[in-house]
């Protein structure tokens, strides 16, 4: 048996190695040796040896460091003894002796320390040399909080980093901002995962995640110029180490997921009373309830308590569940790490559909060294690559005509859930009743819509690359990135009549494919060379992206020759029938977008002192006119390490002082629609009907659009300065940023004249303003074999549009989004933040006759209603004209909080590890309605107990109508809620039984229980305060209001989890 | 370290590779480039249906005929408490921002593309000399209808013939209808003089020679009406004189085909149900249908199975105004289907028939009569969610969805005809007719034509009603009888000065809100001068120069 064969592993049989490893430590149980010399190289992550560093056997006084070549020479005592390598900056390690002569080790850098390397895009940096507003969060850090999603592990971690659940369904991408909403368009940061370029990080499981760089500020983000303008957040997956024996590592967690805070609704007996009421307070004749619902006598008697849809609809201790299997390690030329991922989770909602998100995630990264010369790898070549396929639930959430979620909260409860015999039309679910003849059976929806409803969606992202070296300070890079996707999706619709106006006459089947191709090819050099105190890096390359394929087919139609889900393909379809079958085919391939970048960065610094860098990027892009595709984005910054000062050496309170600075501009190319320079022609929605059949269509065409020629970069400029300080021996630590970032040239679709008869085109055209400051405070500590740690940050933000170039200086909102027939609620406007609540002020409720007179308009005693009574809402009239109408609205709310923020303690003794993390956000409100202002019959929550009827009972919740009412049919502060909260969302103990069963062949053995989203404490009365929720079509572009926010349909809440976990690492 | 540096040399070559320009062009592969375009004849085609594409109109509230039936005294608003989108032309308010936005861009939008036609005109080769004519007479005739609607709406609007995003001010009366009238012109002397009969029938729907001729005199009633002129001062000069029109008028009748269909009922779907519909079987009704049988109808939008709330679909393809004015949410009262209640009838309108006028139940239904099926048994009022307002007990019957018992169960008869989805929002396809042969007859005789008694008498036998001298009292009532809930009454109201009056008779109606017994009064505020508002958002974008209407 070699003697260091465990540590000088190839890839080839690193398998075989392992378990060698695995029979000798147990094989060491058994034997017992005498003391003799060990002697070994520590060397550091990137190889280069370490001297200085502490060699212990544990458990005694005996000791020796390495010399300046990072050699050592130990006397031990026998087989059973360990060494321990200690170095400040670095993780400690203990490594057996057993009967080996040599032991080399490399050490990894500790990630709360100092020495720590940030990746900055094109390459990395010490972080105590970095100018800019970044933030590092580790895998580790990522993975402890077990999210489904990595990115949501930033949460209450990342001050400056706003992390939104859209809804709280299994596998439903997050909302995230960096420093704020910067643009009506796309308000995205860009991700790069091992250098290519992605939309989100979701397809990765956290468990791959070696870290997660942040940059905030220009500056840092301005080697990525074009596509910075909302931050980057730059992804590393975990790599192998050199000369490292393999570490397999297997996590597993099961959790139990349910409803936090579910909706009450009112039951059958409850909702009888109230309806009844509202139709007296409308002197509408009472309703024969006998007449119209179906078993009215068991209602009556209490016998049957009324369907409660949304319990229908739930499913208590909904099953999620992950394995993540990796694989890391090195020999002296060759690093590599291997992932395999698998997790499923089921929602809390919709059981009758499919409701269930799966992701498979396979990761294979490796680096070789071809060439070394000198003890200096001259060529390397490696690869990252990431294959995940992912499956997402149909069950339905959007819009109020898109929500299984809001038709299980408006449905009656007086409606059956399902019918007695088979005579029922819509059997085996019950067919609407005659009182509400149009309220649907939303169970009967939801299984309809979703259950035969599946798709999957795979992605390869990934990137090969090649790192010459020839000299010992000038690195020369080139890789190729990929990032393809390919998905399907299949749907089948049975034939189903469920109510009057929701009845199929076919079944229909919906086939979906798609597949892409986005590649990148980046080419850098990078210099770094010190001489005496001055230290200079350098680094300069290009970079061309280009869409080569983006195909979409998809294919609909009606009434199958099987008729059943199995078989419903679109050739089973045989009838091609537009009018009646509505036979659809679509295909077409949207590629050739591009991109063409060059840039270079010059960092400098003297003696760690003084730091400045400097960053130009020039990106030319494909959805520009010639002549306005290149934008130019230059930035500076700089930073003074005080702590570094002579003058400083005697303050020792003050273990490190930065002070930062950095201004700088990127750019944000991201339109919806290509083409926008041009000048022509659209076949959409012009068709007309000439002749003796109506089903004959004729295509017409017009100009698509006002072409802007000029259309060019919208362009973030952002000022940004900050400190960091170490303190009490750098246990505790500060950093504070403070930003002004201003995006200006949004590229928007401003309304233009509807004069113009075509579409307005992408302009240049808006600015909005963000300010705020961001504060992390961390204090570490160890007394003994406690180590315990706090972090808390803080996050505020101002946001406000400064310029929209039209004379409206408005971009509108959507109508209908709260509630069907209701106005335009939110608008980007100038002088307000982006989204705001836009409607009426309302100022109570009139309480009695007295109070009913006095509201009149001003000067006269004409009351502003003529049907105003006692239990009406007081609209202000704002503008005091005298009537109540569009010109009296006010902004009511802002979804964008003022504050963010989070808390974590975690704390470890012996094995024994607890975390608890909170996060919050203050400042901002919700507009929420569960229930539709034009239909009397749809059901209320208990809320509706809230109602004024009679003096004093309510002063600001209004009297039922039966009808119809502006009461409630007028956008007003009426919905509007505070929705500040704090919420628990992580606590985990954990044990680690290798402490107990030390001769276990195992290094970690670590066994923990979670509890998340344990309790949120709000006066919000909805369901959940964290809404994501604003309307979107990704569709149509132009229906598409991705920087809306904060309204509250009765989206998806989050699940209350409970987890049982079990880290294992060999 | 020789390969070493040749290494480095070929890796350093890769960077900074001359990479052109040309790696950023791409092609745009859904649209056509406007530079090679309206150059055939199937570009101008192709231009022309979208053209007539904007003749529907994506918003049922929005829908030409609809919103003149509220507007005028036949109709009432009707709906829901709710639907603001129905009482707010009906009661002269505004209460929602931006109204009729989409009324005014869909005209605009039409106006846009006969522009870009017009304008390039003289770069489309024809062999066809006739055929180039035609395609250009139709696109002056689309202009000029775009303007005349805008013009009956909104009194005065900015003018705009050239395909170019421009921030006018209002034009005068006389400029805008100076325009319409030059365009109506352009196309009536553009246009062949082809009989109905010899027209192609792939071509139904296309604007005619007839048709053009018969818009001129309603622009000509109106303008001259409204504003007290005696003619039009032609946009780039020349005049339009009484006497033009009416020998387009008498060109029209005499040679256009054109005709009366003997029985004035044929003309409206509910004819088509005969084996449901108590009253068409009683009178041996039978539709003439629209697949070239009507030769009554001189122009009409066309409307299709294909409409959707998605793309590659609208809701303009069907005929939303039909969907809109059915009784509300009644469910299969067969002959008629389910909708939004919009306009209940003014009763009035009702007793002012003579019994014995085919029109008076060719044109209304009464809900207590047995003779209209179900209705009279089943009607529940305020629909089936118990929301109907100001309901009179009377709707229209000419533009009301019809369903029939089919083997899908009950559905509208033009899904049994042509398909389409079974969803009653979506099956209405029914003609919506602009231009009536009745209307050019009654235009003729109020124009003083030499055959102005004939014309009129024409109109009444067909009613079944006996001669009655002509004169502008009686032709006042005989287009009220005629034309109710095509569009027309209240524009005519206008022009004759007649709307106060109108609107002083509409008082104490009694009508049922969601089941209670009320009364309805009118609610015209004369500062409009019956005009619409201006949308708001354009007053804001315009930056003051378009000016917001009087009253509003």
């Amino acid at each position: 048996m070699s003697s260091n064969l465990t540590f000088t592993l190839n890839r080839r049989n690193w398998f075989r190695s392992g378990l060698v490893l695995i029979m000798l430590l147990i094989f060491q149980l058994s034997v017992f040796s005498q003391g003799r010399q060990v002697t070994g190289v520590v060397t550091d992550e990137s190889g280069e040896t370490l001297p200085g560093v502490n060699v212990v056997i544990k458990g005694t006084t005996v000791g020796t460091i390495t010399d300046i070549d990072g050699k050592y020479s130990i006397s031990t005592r026998g087989t059973n003894d360990e060494l321990t390598f200690t170095f400040v900056g670095y993780l400690e390690k203990v490594v057996a002796v057993g009967d080996l002569a040599q032991i080399n080790v490399t050490l990894k850098s500790d990630v709360m320390q100092l020495n720590e390397v940030v990746a900055i895009g094109y390459g990395v940096q010490k972080k105590k040399l970095n100018t800019g507003s970044t933030l590092n969060v580790k895998g580790d850090d990522i993975q402890k909080m077990n999210t489904s999603r990595p990115i949501d592990a930033l949460q209450g971690l990342s001050p400056g980093v706003s992390i939104q659940q859209s809804n709280g369904q299994p596998g439903a991408e997050s909302k995230v901002y960096i420093r704020g909403i910067g643009t009506t368009g796309n308000s995205k940061p860009t991700y790069i995962v091992d250098g290519v370029a992605t939309s989100s990080i979701d397809h990765l499981s956290p468990s791959d995640i070696e870290s997660i760089d942040v940059l905030k500020d220009a500056a840092s983000a301005a080697i990525y110029g074009s596509r910075a303008a909302n931050g980057v957040i730059l992804v590393t997956t975990k790599k192998g180490s050199k000369n490292d024996k393999p570490t397999i590592t297997y996590d597993f967690y099961n959790g139990w997921n349910s409803i936090y805070k579910k909706p009450e609704l009112l039951n059958a007996q409850q909702y009888v009373e109230i309806v009844n009421e509202a139709y007296a307070n409308s002197g509408l004749k009472a309703i024969k309830w006998d007449k119209q619902v179906p078993n009215w006598d068991k209602i009556e008697s209490g016998e049957w308590t009324g369907t409660n849809w949304f319990d229908e609809m739930t499913t208590e201790n909904a099953q999620a569940q992950s394995h993540a299997i990796s694989i890391a390690g090195g020999s002296d030329r060759t690093i590599y790490s291997m992932g395999f991922g698998y997790y499923k989770e089921e929602g809390t909602l919709g059981p009758q559909g499919n409701n269930v998100y799966e992701r498979i995630s396979a990761r294979l990264n490796t680096e070789n060294v071809i060439i070394r010369s000198n003890n200096l790898d001259i060529l390397k070549v490696g690869e990252n690559l990431t294959y995940t396929n992912t499956k997402n639930p149909t069950f339905r959430t959007g819009s109020i005509y898109w929500s299984d979620l809001h038709n299980a909260l408006v449905a009656n409860p007086l409606l059956p859930m399902y019918a007695e015999d088979e005579s029922d039309p819509a059997y085996p679910y019950h067919y609407a009743i005659s009182l509400a003849s149009a309220d649907v059976n939303p169970i009967a929806l939801l299984e309809y819509n979703s259950k035969y409803n599946h798709n999957s969606n795979n992605t390869i992202i990934g990137n090969a690359y090649a790192e010459l070296q020839p000299i010992k300070d000038l690195k020369i890079r080139s890789s190729y990135g990929v990032n393809a996707w390919f998905g399907s999706s299949r749907q089948w619709t049975p034939m189903y009549d469920l109510a009057t106006r929701t009845a199929t006459k076919y079944d229909q089947v919906d086939q979906r494919m798609n597949l892409g191709l986005t590649w990148t090819m980046t080419n850098t050099i990078s210099y770094a060379k010190s001489i005496g105190k001055h230290n200079i890096s350098a680094v300069a390359g290009n970079e061309m992206m280009k869409t080569s394929v983006n195909l979409s087919m998809s294919g609909h139609n009606e009434n199958g020759l099987f008729g059943d889900a199995e078989h419903a393909y679109l050739s089973n379809y045989k009838t091609i029938d537009a009018a009646e079958l509505g036979t659809l085919i679509n295909g077409r391939d949207d590629y050739g977008e591009s991109l063409l970048s060059y840039f270079g960065r010059i960092s400098y610094d003297f003696n760690e002192k003084y730091l400045f860098t400097a960053v130009l990027r020039a990106d030319g892009s494909s959805n520009f006119a010639e002549g306005h595709r290149w934008g130019t984005f230059p930035s500076l910054s700089a930073g003074w390490v005080v702590s570094n000062e002579s003058f400083m050496k005697d303050i020792s309170a003050i273990n490190f002082l930065k002070i930062r600075g950095s201004w700088g501009q990127n750019g944000n190319k991201d339109i919806k629609k290509r083409f926008q320079y041009l000048s022509s022609l659209s076949y959409d929605l012009a068709t007309y009907y000439f002749g003796p059949n109506k089903a004959t269509q004729t295509f017409g065409a017009y100009p698509a659009r006002v072409p802007n020629p000029k259309l060019t970069w919208e362009t973030s400029e952002q000022t940004s300065a900050g400190f960091d300080l170490h303190i009490i021996d750098r246990k505790l630590q500060f950093t504070f940023d403070w930003y002004n970032k201003n995006t200006r040239d949004w590229l928007v679709v401003a309304p233009s004249l509807a004069t113009n008869g075509t579409d307005a085109p992408y302009i240049n055209g808006g600015n909005v303003q963000n300010q705020g400051i961001e504060l992390a405070i961390n204090w570490n500590d160890k007394v003994g074999d406690f180590k315990y740690g706090v972090t808390a940050t803080l996050a505020h933000n101002k946001n406000e549009v400064t310029a929209i170039e039209n004379d409206e200086k408005i971009i509108h909102g959507p109508t209908n989004v709260l509630a069907q027939g209701t106005s335009e609620m939110f608008r980007a406007q100038v002088g307000f933040p982006i989204g705001y609540f836009w409607g009426y002020e309302t100022d109570g409720v009139m309480q009695n006759d007295a109070e009913v007179a006095a509201y009149v308009k001003p000067g006269t005693t004409t009351p502003y209603f003529k049907d105003q009574q006692a239990g009406d809402l007081r609209f202000v009239d704002t503008n005091l004209d005298g009537s109540i109408d569009e010109k009296d609205k006010v902004m009511i709310g802002d979804p964008n909080p003022d504050f963010i923020f989070g808390l974590q303690f975690n704390a470890e003794y012996k094995g024994l590890s607890f975390l608890v993390s909170a996060n919050g956000k203050s400042g901002h409100q919700i507009a929420k309605l569960y229930r539709p202002v034009d239909n009397v019959f749809a059901n209320y929550t208990t809320d509706v107990y809230d109602r004024w009827h009679g003096e004093g009972t309510s002063f600001d919740q209004p009297r039922l109508t039966g009808k119809s009412h502006r009461n409630r049919t007028n956008i007003s502060d009426l919905y509007i809620e505070d929705a500040d909260f704090l919420r628990i969302n992580n606590i985990t103990l954990g044990y680690d039984f290798k402490q107990i069963l030390k001769n276990f062949p195992v290094e970690e053995l670590r066994l923990y229980v979670t509890a998340k989203n344990i309790v949120t404490f709000t006066k919000y009365s909805g369901m959940d305060p964290e809404v994501g929720y604003g309307p979107t079509d990704a569709s149509n572009p132009d229906n598409d209001f991705g920087w809306a926010s904060g309204i509250d349909l009765g989206l998806y809440p989050a699940a209350q989890s409970y987890m049982i976990g079990l880290n294992l690492r060999f | 370290m020789k390969r070493i540096i040749y290494i480095a040399l070929i890796a350093t070559s890769f960077i900074f590779q001359s990479c052109g320009e040309e790696f950023l062009d791409t092609k745009n592969l859904y649209e056509k480039l406007d530079v090679d375009y309206y150059k055939t004849p199937a570009d101008i085609n192709e231009a022309l249906t979208a053209a007539y594409c904007c003749m529907a109109i994506d918003n049922g509230a929005n829908n030409q005929t609809l919103l003149a039936n509220l507007m005028s005294d036949d109709c009432l608003g009707g709906g829901s408490e709710i639907d603001e989108g129905f009482h707010n032309p009906d009661r002269f308010l505004n209460s929602t921002e931006d109204t009729y936005l989409t009324f005014w861009e869909t005209m605009y939008t039409g106006i846009f593309r006969t522009n870009m036609i017009i304008n390039r005109f003289n770069q489309a080769e024809y062999d066809d000399e006739v055929a180039k004519n035609q395609a250009l007479g139709e696109a002056y005739f689309l202009r000029g209808y775009y303007y005349l609607k805008l013009a009956q709406f909104f009194g005065n609007v900015p003018l705009i013939t050239v395909p170019e995003p421009l921030n006018n001010p209002k034009a005068s009366e006389d400029e805008l209808f100076g325009q319409i009238a030059y365009d109506f012109k352009q196309a009536i002397e553009l246009m062949a003089p082809t009989k109905y009969q010899s027209i192609p029938v792939e071509n139904l729907g296309h604007a005619t020679k007839w048709a053009a001729e018969g818009m001129m005199a309603r622009a000509f009633l109106f303008y001259t009406g409204k504003y007290n002129k005696s003619e039009i001062a032609l946009a780039g000069g020349g005049t339009i004189t009484k006497s033009q029109v009416v020998g387009w008028i008498d060109d029209c009748v005499a040679n256009s085909g054109h005709g009366l269909i003997p029985d004035f009922r044929n003309i409206w779907p509910y004819a088509y149900a005969t084996a449901d519909y108590p009253y068409a079987k009683n009178n041996n009704l039978s539709w003439v249908g629209e697949e070239g049988g009507n030769f009554e109808t001189v122009f009409a939008v066309k409307y299709s199975p294909y409409a959707g709330w998605n793309a590659p679909a609208k809701i303009s393809y069907s005929n939303s105004m039909t969907l809109c004015s059915a009784l509300r949410e009644q469910s299969s009262l067969i002959p008629f289907g389910n909708g939004w209640g919009a306009g209940p009838v003014n009763p009035n309108l009702w007793s002012s028939f003579e019994d014995k006028d085919t029109r008076k139940k060719g044109s209304i239904i009464d809900i207590t009569d047995p003779e209209e099926g179900n209705v009279s048994t089943d009607y529940k009022w305020g629909g089936q969610n118990a929301n109907g307002v100001e309901e009179t007990g009377f709707g229209q019957k000419k533009y009301t969805p019809i369903v029939v018992n089919s083997s899908a169960g009950v559905v509208g008869m033009y899904y049994v005809l042509y398909g389409g989805e079974n969803n009653f929002q979506l099956w209405n396809m029914q003609d919506e007719i602009l231009l009536r042969f009745s209307d050019i007859l009654l235009m003729g005789a109020e124009l003083g034509s030499s055959n102005a008694q004939n014309y009129f008498d024409r109109v009444r036998t067909r009613a079944g009603l006996d001669s009655k001298p002509v004169s502008l009292d009686a032709i006042k009532a005989e287009r009220r009888y005629e034309l109710a809930f095509e569009g027309v009454r209240y524009f005519d109201l206008l022009r004759w000065h007649d709307e106060e009056a109108a609107f002083a008779a509409m008082k104490n109606i009694p009508v049922k809100n969601i089941g209670e017994d009320e009364v309805y009064n009118a609610s015209y505020r004369p500062e409009t001068k019956g005009f619409l508002p201006i949308p708001e958002s354009q007053v804001l974008l315009s930056n003051g120069k378009l000016e917001q209407n009087p009253g509003w």
